[in-house]
Parts: C-alpha cells; sequence; structure tokens
C-alpha cells in the first residue's frame, strides 16, 4: 500500500492522504465513515487557504499515517507550550453538554457498553453522571439509575458464569455423560501404580 | 525585467534602461510608476523567482511598486456606485424593488468571517490574537529559532512561490486577513469547520477593508502560472460599497430567490465574497462562532469515546479544545450558533 500524505494540519492530526485512486481528508477518531473524498484541487486551498502544512511522506499503511498524524499533535502543541490532558474529566463534561448530547451519551452508555459487556466504564459514567448536576432533569436521572441497576445486574451476571468457568471442574464431560468417569480414575491410577500403560508389565 | 514595463517603455518610445544593465534613470521609473497603475504586469513565476527572494530579504526591486489595494477599493467608489445605478435602470420595476431591499438587507447584516479549524478558536478564547501564515512564521521562529523563510517554504511547500508572490504583490500583502462577507450560514466549510463572525462595532472601525467578487488567488491566476493583480482593479468595493458589489454581482437571481435563501446568496459552500483587511482579531471582535450540526456532533462523538478510556493524544486534544469552547460559550465569553 502507498499513501501519501499531501497535506496536514497538524495541531488537530488531521491530513490529506492520496491513495492510489483518491485524495482522503483524514482526522481523529480516524474511522473509515468520517474520512472524506476530496477534489484535486483541495490541497491547493487546504494550504494556501486553511493552515494545512505541506507534505512529501509517504507510507506503507494507515496505521503509519494515523501514528504520524497522533505524534504531530503532540509534537505541535508541545512546542507551544500546550498541554494535552491524560484523560477528559467525566464530571467537567458531563456539566458541558447540552441535554439532547446527555440524552445521546445514555443511549450509547446502555447501546455500547452495557450491551458490550464494558461494566467499568459504563458503571464510572453512569455514577458520575448521577453526582452531577446533569442528574436535575428527573426523566434523564431516573434512566441513568435504571441503567446503573442493569448494569450491576448484568455484570453480577456475567461475573457469576465465570467464575463458574474458573472455579468448576468442566473436563471430562463426555466420560460423566457415560458414567465412566470411576472406571477410568481407577484405570489411570493402575497405570501410575504400574508405571507402565500395558497390562502385562 | 517585466513584460508590461517593457511595453510601457516601448509604447512611450523611451529606451529600456536595464535590459541587463542596472541603469535606471528617474524618468523612466516616475513612468513606469504611472502606467504600472493601467497596465498590470503580467509575470511567470519562474521570472520572478529572482525578485521574490530579494522582497523575502526586505530589499524590493524598486521597478515594481507595490499595489495598494485598499487605494485601488477606495477609487472604485463611483464606478461601484454606477454599476448599480446602470443595473437598477435596466431592471424593470418589479424587479427593482427586491434588489433594492436586498441591498440595503446586506448592508445591515453581511459581516466580516473567517472559517478555520476549532485550535484557533480556542487560541482567541486564550487571549491570543488571531495570526496569519507570516506571523505564525515569526513566532515559531522565536521559539524554534529557525529562519522565518525556512518555516514558510517547509509549511507551503510547492506552494510556497505562489502565496509569496501574491501577496508580496500588495503593499502590507503579509499583514493581510482573508476572511468573507457572511449574512448567515457556516460559510465554507472544506477545511474550516468553525465559523468565526466578527461583529459590527469592529469591523466599522477598520480602515483599510476590500470586497472582492470571488477568490483574489483565483481571480488573479493565469493559465500559465503566472498572476495578473490587474484583474482585481475594476473589481474591489471598499467597505462602505461591499454592499452594492455583492448586489450587482447576484442581481440575476436576487428577484427569484426566496429572502430565506439570501444569505447563500452572499456566501455559500462554492462561492463568496472575499474581503481582505487589516487589523488584529481578538475575542472582542467575535460576534459569535459558528459550526454546522454534522461538526457539532460529531465532536460530541469524539468526547463521548474519550469518555473513561484513554484514547490518542491527538483525540484528547481536540476534545480538551472543544470542551474549552463549550465552557467558554456556557461562561457566556462567546456566543455559539448551531447550524442544521
Amino acid at each position: 500500500l502507498n499513501l501519501k500524505l499531501e497535506a496536514f494540519y497538524p495541531s488537530e492530526g488531521a491530513g490529506i492522504v492520496r491513495t492510489e485512486r483518491n485524495l482522503f481528508l483524514v482526522r481523529p477518531p480516524y474511522r473509515r465513515r468520517d474520512s472524506v473524498s476530496l477534489l484535486e484541487e483541495s490541497v491547493d486551498d487546504a494550504v494556501l487557504k486553511h493552515g494545512f502544512f505541506a507534505s512529501t511522506a509517504e507510507f506503507r499503511s494507515w496505521e503509519e499515517v494515523i501514528e504520524f498524524l497522533n505524534g504531530e499533535v503532540a509534537k505541535t502543541r508541545q512546542a507551544v507550550g500546550k498541554d494535552i490532558p491524560n484523560e477528559i474529566d467525566i464530571r467537567d463534561t458531563l456539566q458541558l453538554a447540552p441535554p439532547p448530547v446527555l440524552e445521546n451519551f445514555i443511549s450509547r452508555i446502555e447501546a455500547e457498553l452495557i450491551n458490550n459487556n464494558s461494566f467499568d466504564r459504563a458503571e464510572n459514567l453512569l455514577v458520575a453522571f448521577l453526582n452531577s448536576n446533569a442528574s436535575n432533569r428527573a426523566d434523564l436521572s431516573r434512566r441513568a439509575a435504571h441503567l446503573l441497576q442493569i448494569n450491576k445486574e448484568k455484570k453480577a451476571a456475567v461475573e457469576k458464569s465465570l467464575a463458574e468457568v474458573a472455579n468448576g471442574d468442566k473436563r471430562f464431560a463426555s466420560l460423566r455423560r457415560h458414567k465412566q468417569v470411576e472406571k477410568t480414575a481407577r484405570l489411570a491410577e493402575a497405570i501410575i501404580h504400574r508405571g507402565c500403560i500395558y497390562s502385562s508389565c | 525585467m517585466f513584460s508590461a514595463d517593457v511595453a510601457v517603455c516601448s509604447a512611450a518610445g523611451i529606451p529600456m534602461p536595464w535590459g541587463g544593465n542596472p541603469v535606471r534613470t528617474e524618468k523612466v521609473l516616475a513612468f513606469v510608476a504611472t502606467k504600472r497603475a493601467r497596465i498590470r504586469p503580467q509575470r511567470s513565476l519562474k521570472d520572478r523567482l529572482e525578485r521574490v527572494s530579494v522582497a523575502l530579504v526586505g530589499s524590493r526591486n524598486e521597478l515594481s511598486p507595490m499595489i495598494n489595494i485598499f487605494t485601488l477599493a477606495n477609487d472604485n467608489r463611483a464606478s461601484i456606485q454606477e454599476a448599480y445605478d446602470q443595473l437598477l435602470l435596466r431592471l424593470d420595476e418589479a424587479d427593482t424593488e427586491p434588489i433594492e431591499r436586498f441591498a440595503v438587507w446586506a448592508e445591515a447584516t453581511a459581516l466580516i468571517s473567517l472559517n478555520t479549524k476549532l485550535d484557533v478558536v480556542v487560541e482567541l478564547l486564550n487571549q491570543r490574537p488571531y495570526q496569519n501564515i507570516y506571523e505564525w512564521a515569526n513566532e515559531s521562529a522565536r521559539l524554534s529559532s529557525r529562519p522565518v523563510d525556512d518555516l514558510l517554504r517547509e509549511r507551503l511547500g510547492p506552494f510556497y512561490l505562489k502565496r509569496i508572490t501574491f501577496d508580496d504583490e500588495f503593499e502590507n500583502g503579509r499583514s493581510f486577513r482573508y476572511g468573507a462577507l457572511n449574512a448567515g450560514g457556516t460559510g465554507a466549510l472544506n477545511y474550516g469547520q468553525y465559523c468565526i463572525v466578527l461583529n459590527k462595532p469592529y469591523q466599522l472601525r477598520l480602515v483599510a477593508f476590500v470586497c472582492i467578487p470571488g477568490d483574489s488567488l483565483q481571480i488573479c491566476s493565469q493559465n500559465d502560472g503566472s498572476f495578473d493583480v490587474g484583474n482585481l482593479e475594476n473589481r474591489v468595493a471598499p467597505q462602505d460599497h461591499a454592499h452594492l458589489l455583492v448586489t450587482t454581482e447576484r442581481a440575476q437571481e436576487i428577484p427569484t430567490m426566496d429572502e430565506a435563501g439570501w444569505p447563500t446568496l452572499v456566501a455559500s459552500a462554492d462561492r463568496n465574497f472575499e474581503v481582505i483587511f487589516l487589523g488584529e482579531i481578538a475575542l472582542d471582535a467575535v460576534e459569535e462562532i459558528r459550526l454546522s450540526l454534522q461538526e457539532f456532533e460529531a465532536k460530541w462523538d469524539l468526547t463521548f469515546l474519550n469518555l473513561g478510556e484513554k484514547r490518542s493524544e491527538a483525540e484528547r486534544a481536540i476534545v480538551s479544545d472543544f470542551l474549552q469552547l463549550r465552557r467558554a460559550e456556557v461562561d457566556g465569553r462567546v456566543k455559539v450558533e448551531v447550524l442544521a
């Protein structure tokens, strides 16, 4: 794969990348669905009018492109003394999010986290939600509390089944089904005693 | 040596004093300077390489006086007014009324806007003035101890000559701010998802303002890669006549368009009226920040992905910037409008 970075905007990790057939604008979170196909003259516009940096860098994979663009964000911001936070403050974010966004967050906690067994992250977000000003909206607060309960139940159910797998002796299921466990155990002891698998020993 | 200058001298019967020889007479220089106002030079980029390098070290060729685009615009007042008056005379009475109404509306509504990236908006919020590429290069040079020109070359790559050559055609070209007239909407979003709209008081304080029907670089670009800044000569308007320029340029479309669509006649995704002006832009010059609903949702999506999960530095940087903008909005420091 030959990918040419034609231009990039370092402080936001955006890049205009030429593949064999097309020109794409990619930007975090670098999902295929977010990339935009561009016209040829876009590179001129991006550099001449929109602050992009021209580039001639070439890469063999999208991972390399993304790694480069990510690196540029850190490098550029560091150069001008702008810190990148180690994490996004959940409570701060929930305070700033407008109501429709909060509703969307709650729906995504259910659809993307609880339903995909990301229980700890879901719990953290829901607890933060219930402890924030966002919980002033009764309907959202009720829904969050309900989801927290569901999350706990699902988490408990999954943990229980995991514990069964970890603790229960799931070996020799076929011998058990055919009631041959004891007979086979005796045979095994005999073999150990003889030090040989053949009865004539 | 520039073809237009040669043509001027030939036409006047004055021997060309500089053809390979650095002799320059005051008479020739004065004559050329006068005539250049009418006959604009058409130079190929190749021919001008040497001239650009001279300009970069601060010693510009005496034979190519820079053009003052703001004076040019001021000189166009009468012709722009006349074009508008002629337009009204040509039209049926039924079409005159919406045209006049549009002109009044455009004068009252249109503001300067700059489509830019989120990090630029955040810089403004943090009391750092908006920078053009030369200001960025100067600051970066101070921080990195690298030459300004190296930084410009690196950033602009193959477009270096085009940008520098064009900007150096004009007096104060390296201090220009490029924006667009905006009477509603998010402007051209291609790479600048955040439309900074400047307020009327700031705009009225500007002493250097010109409005151009389109993209100045495109208007001046010739097929052979050279520029003809003469193409701008009759097409630039000062601030108090910008609304007349817009009205005259869109006259065909105004009578048939519903008023709700008028903002798209001023600025849309594929066409606009460029504004070039001089002046520092700080937060108190900002009327509001506009962004599309799509961008708004994309940024909250990115925020959600980063809640309780450690992802890339790039994502955290952008989310952090976006939350700063939102904080400024919640605190009442800036108005943010999300447009569907």
